[in-house]
């Protein structure tokens, strides 16, 4: 029973920061409508930022930080106008799209190696006994990550039902056209999921280099489980998205109960092609049916 | 505009193309190429190869050489193709006459040409089939059997029956994991293998089904990330069970997560390699760096005291015997059916406050 | 001696030139965003290394062997992915490449997992050994010759038209009575085949093959060179293929400090493939590749 209750919470922890790479992916996918792989490269500028500040150049915890946050926040923004908005006017954009934000990844993950080296880092966090709870052992910092992850969501999805703001983000994925015809700045609409996505992925980093640790090549993978979290969640749909991460996450670990440690990835993939073979909408998606499948 | 861009593409393309600028024709200078992974996930191990062999390089007297020699790197991505690519733009373009390379997987990719170029290849990689029936090439590494003994030694030793294996997939672990299973089985020790991928970092769900189960150790068969990952979440968990490995703890910076563990390893890099390493690069070398100085410098041996010719070259390395390398006191051993192997013995070190110690 | 690192090239190029074609049948021609296309490749190397090592059959049995191989799990790939669209399919063929990439490496019985597969020998066909690399690249240039004839004979057949009538607008194309699901699958068989014959020639050259040879980089780098040639035609992809092999080689002749020499090619090579992304997005010879109906009717 106790491993049951470890592999929970294990898969809260990774869902967590899975959820936190979909929301982002799914906040900026909602309004730009392509699937950007540069988002991988926030998470790891945001890492990397939290370490320079933190780490080497000595700044307060409280201080680095948001500071690194910010600077994701601004990278995303950055690429998007510079790369990004450019190309959306082409007719064939999705293609090129595509590929233009896995160049800027590339790019990206390239000028951190030659910053910062390549052998792993890490905060150097003391390591201690973790605490007992329920029958699962989680850490201090494990119990922040779980804590942290839903207050923000929350945050956003008051957010997003609340505010004007949000209200006006939600209206504009709905319908882009129907969006701007009422009013709304779409180009403040890019410019405000594109800087709140980024700074998910830039806290995302965050968490994870302070729990585990940081090298160059870390954003793939997590940029590929943000997409397998956003699209079995629900495309487009914030937060179905942020479920999507949990349910994910809740899976692999459970998954591994049984099978071999070696498979935990395939896992999160077979999952993902469940769905799309299925309901290809996600688990929460509602009318976007018809964009994804006929 | 658009038309622009092309023409600037293939511009820089041609450009790049005929500036083999590198081509050089003097009789006497003598160019060593180096392949590793300099970018991409592995790109940690051409650090630390480069860091060995520039080293190796700078420290060469230039005033007791008969020929001068010249040093290349080349980046292959931890890509096949571009090792091939590689290894052809420095033995086509640069004249290269010997190649140093880091891994099992470059290893065997450049071995069959460089065999049949007549190159020397110095490859600090595990596999036998890298060295398999070829006369220039030989590996500098410390055999996975001496490790496996060792290490199965000391299993015995403390009597140990049951140990988990945690390792990442990667071919030098895969090697040494395959072997050290077998030779355990027939010693009656269970070894259980838990693979984990490379972007997998998350242990907790093997720890959790290991939690109330009755086992001796850990062997930590992980690269450099998973290894502190994993060294974190043991702890975390509240395991008692020593946490062994073979090699890494020499693969990371900082060791203090794993104090009081023993494990197995080449032998320490000598104090002088050390102290001079140090004062280079500000940071203890690692893994393959020593590796590194060591082939760097058995190549120039081989050509100082064999010449130009390849067979006279490997003819030097292969009555190798009692060379101080970085790696301690190196001999050559092999057949020309087997391959040559530079060795180096397998010792028992532990962590004491902070820092790596040699054991009995 | 500069002639044997151009024939290197030339031989990695025509590897390529036989991948991204194979992928522009199903992305260009057919509007199938298959992300997956390396496993296909994976599959034929892999086939053919096996048999060649362990049961001694020569290449030709073994390529046309993994080929087959490749071309039916490229048929059965398509009946999960019949529904799906556009980037939704890339995921899910980009998961199916990941799967196809976790089993190489953990069937180790099978596949001897990361370690790989040392020593497969050349290939030998009809007696005729292609053991140099002069012959390698000639026997290079034919397969790409042929394989670029077989695809344009293809594209500008009957079927062809089929396929960029399925792109450019499936539910019209049903409704004309084609069987459009028997037409995907049969392309994207046809695109596994050929990926597979590439990745048989590859396998036999460097005599080594190893999972890292089918990771996710692979499929961008070929997925790129689909994009940078321009979607609407074969020679875009040929063009395509060429420049993105020869584009990081001559970064290798720029004297950077040995130290950061990784980092700083990779960021060039990314960098100008952003710039020709961001200058020229329809590709090097392209036109709008989701055209209107060719008959004038205007939607």
């Amino acid at each position: 029973m106790a491993v049951l209750s470890q592999l929970i919470a294990n898969g809260l922890i990774a869902g967590s920061i899975y959820a936190l790479m979909a929301a982002g992916f799914s906040m900026m996918f909602s309004i730009q409508r392509f699937m950007n792989i540069a988002h991988g490269a926030t998470y790891v500028v945001g890492a990397f930022s939290a370490y320079l500040f933190a780490k080497i150049i000595g700044w307060p915890f409280w201080i680095a930080f948001p500071i690194a946050i910010a600077v994701a926040t601004l990278l995303g923004i950055l690429i998007n106008h510079i790369v990004f908005e450019p190309l959306q006017k082409e007719k064939d954009k999705n293609l090129a799209l595509l590929l233009a934000s896995f160049g800027m990844f590339l790019l990206i993950e390239s000028i951190i190696l030659m910053i910062f080296g390549a052998d792993v880092k890490s905060f150097g966090l003391p390591v201690e006994r973790g605490m007992d709870i329920l029958g699962a052992i989680i850490t201090p910092l494990q119990l922040i990550i779980i804590i942290t992850a839903p207050v923000v969501f929350i945050g956003i999805w008051l957010f997003l039902k609340k505010t004007l703001v949000g209200k006006a983000l939600r209206a504009t994925s709905d319908n882009t056209v129907i969006a701007a015809t009422m009013g709304i700045n779409i180009r403040a609409m890019t410019f405000i999921s594109t800087g709140l996505g980024s700074a998910l992925a830039g806290l995302a980093g965050i968490l994870v280099a302070l729990e585990q640790n940081l090298e160059h090549s870390m954003g793939m993978s997590a940029i590929l489980k943000g997409l397998t979290a956003a699209i079995v969640g629900g495309i487009g749909n914030v937060p179905a998205a942020i479920l999507g991460g949990y349910l994910i996450g809740l899976a692999e670990n459970l998954g591994i109960w049984y099978l071999p440690s070696g498979y935990k990835d395939a896992i999160s993939f077979v999952i993902l092609i469940i769905f799309l073979l299925f309901r290809p909408q996600g688990f929460f998606g509602m009318k976007k049916r018809e964009e994804v499948a006929e | 505009m658009k038309h622009a861009a092309t023409i600037l593409v293939l511009a820089i393309l041609l450009v790049g193309c005929t500036a083999t600028g590198n081509n050089v024709n003097e009789q006497d200078v003598i160019t060593i190429g180096v392949i590793s992974s300099f970018s991409g996930e592995m790109a940690v191990q051409g650090e630390h190869l480069e860091q060995g062999v520039t080293l190796a390089y700078e420290q060469l007297d230039r005033t007791a050489l008969t020929h001068s020699y010249r040093l290349l790197f080349e980046d292959d991505a931890y890509k096949s193709d571009k090792t091939a690519a590689a290894y052809r733009k420095l033995h086509d373009i640069d004249g290269a006459s010997a190649i140093i390379g880091s891994d099992s997987r470059s290893g065997n990719i450049v071995a069959p040409i460089a065999e049949t170029d007549a190159i020397l290849f110095c490859s600090v990689a595990s596999d036998p089939a890298v060295v398999k029936g070829r006369k220039y090439v030989f590996k500098h590494w410390t055999t996975p059997e001496a490790e496996v003994a060792s290490y199965l030694a000391v299993v015995e030793q403390q009597g140990w029956d049951r140990v988990i294996v945690l390792e990442s997939v990667h071919p030098g672990v895969e090697a040494i994991s395959d072997m050290i299973e077998k030779a355990a089985r027939e010693r009656g020790i269970l070894l259980e293998r838990h693979r984990f991928q490379s972007g997998d970092t998350d242990f907790r769900g093997t720890l959790a089904k290991l939690k109330n189960q009755d086992f001796d150790a850990f062997a930590l068969f992980l690269m450099p990330n998973h290894l502190q990952t994993a060294g974190k979440q043991i702890l975390e968990f509240g395991f008692e069970q020593p946490r062994t490995t073979i090699e890494m703890y020499d693969f990371i910076d900082d060791v203090s997560l794993f104090e009081g563990e023993w494990y197995i390893a080449p032998a320490d890099p000598t104090g002088r390699f050390v102290a001079s390493f140090t004062e280079r690069y500000g940071e203890a070398p690692e893994s393959v760096a020593p590796n590194g100085y060591d082939c760097l410098n058995l190549l120039v041996k081989a050509f100082e005291e064999g010449g130009t010719d390849p067979d006279d070259a490997m003819t030097v390395i292969r009555q190798l015997k009692d060379y101080q390398g970085a790696v301690g006191t190196l001999h050559y051993s092999g057949s020309l059916i087997e391959g040559g192997s530079i060795e180096s013995p397998a010792l028992k070190k532990m962590i004491v406050n902070g820092k790596r110690v040699l054991v009995e | 001696m500069i002639e044997t690192y151009l024939l290197h090239l030339f031989i990695i190029a025509c590897l390529y030139v036989i991948l991204t074609t194979s992928l522009n049948l199903a992305i260009g021609y057919t509007g199938l965003l298959n992300l997956g296309h390396i496993a296909f490749y994976a599959i034929g190397a892999y086939t053919s290394s096996l048999l060649a090592l362990n049961f001694g059959v020569p290449f030709w049995i073994g390529a046309l062997a993994g080929a087959t191989l490749a071309a039916i799990v490229g048929y059965l790939l398509s009946y999960p992915t019949i529904k799906l669209k556009g980037d939704y399919l890339a995921l899910g063929t980009l998961g199916f490449s990941i799967i196809v990439e976790s089993v190489l490496k953990n069937w180790v019985s099978l596949t001897r997992g990361p370690l790989g597969l040392p020593g497969i020998p050349k290939p030998s066909i009809f007696g005729f050994a292609i053991d140099t690399i002069p012959k390698y690249a000639l026997f290079g240039l034919i397969l790409a010759v042929l394989v670029y004839i077989v695809l344009e004979i293809v594209v500008r057949s009957p079927f062809g038209r089929v396929l960029q009538a399925i792109r450019d607008d499936e539910m019209a194309a049903k409704t004309l009575g084609k069987d459009t699901f028997n037409a995907k699958a049969k392309a994207l068989a046809l695109s596994a085949f050929i990926a597979a014959i590439g990745g048989s020639y590859y396998a036999h050259y460097v005599t080594f093959i190893d999972p890292t040879f089918f990771s996710i980089l692979e499929t961008i780098l070929i997925f790129s060179m689909v994009i940078v040639g321009g979607t609407a035609s074969m020679l875009g992809s040929v063009a395509g293929a060429v420049l993105l092999t020869l584009l990081p080689e001559p970064l290798r002749f720029l004297p950077f400090p040995s130290s950061i020499i990784g980092g700083m090619r990779q960021a060039l090579y990314a960098l100008l493939l952003v710039l020709v992304i961001r200058w020229r997005p329809q590709g090097l010879i392209g036109e709008n590749t989701f055209k209107k109906f060719k008959n004038g009717v205007k939607r």
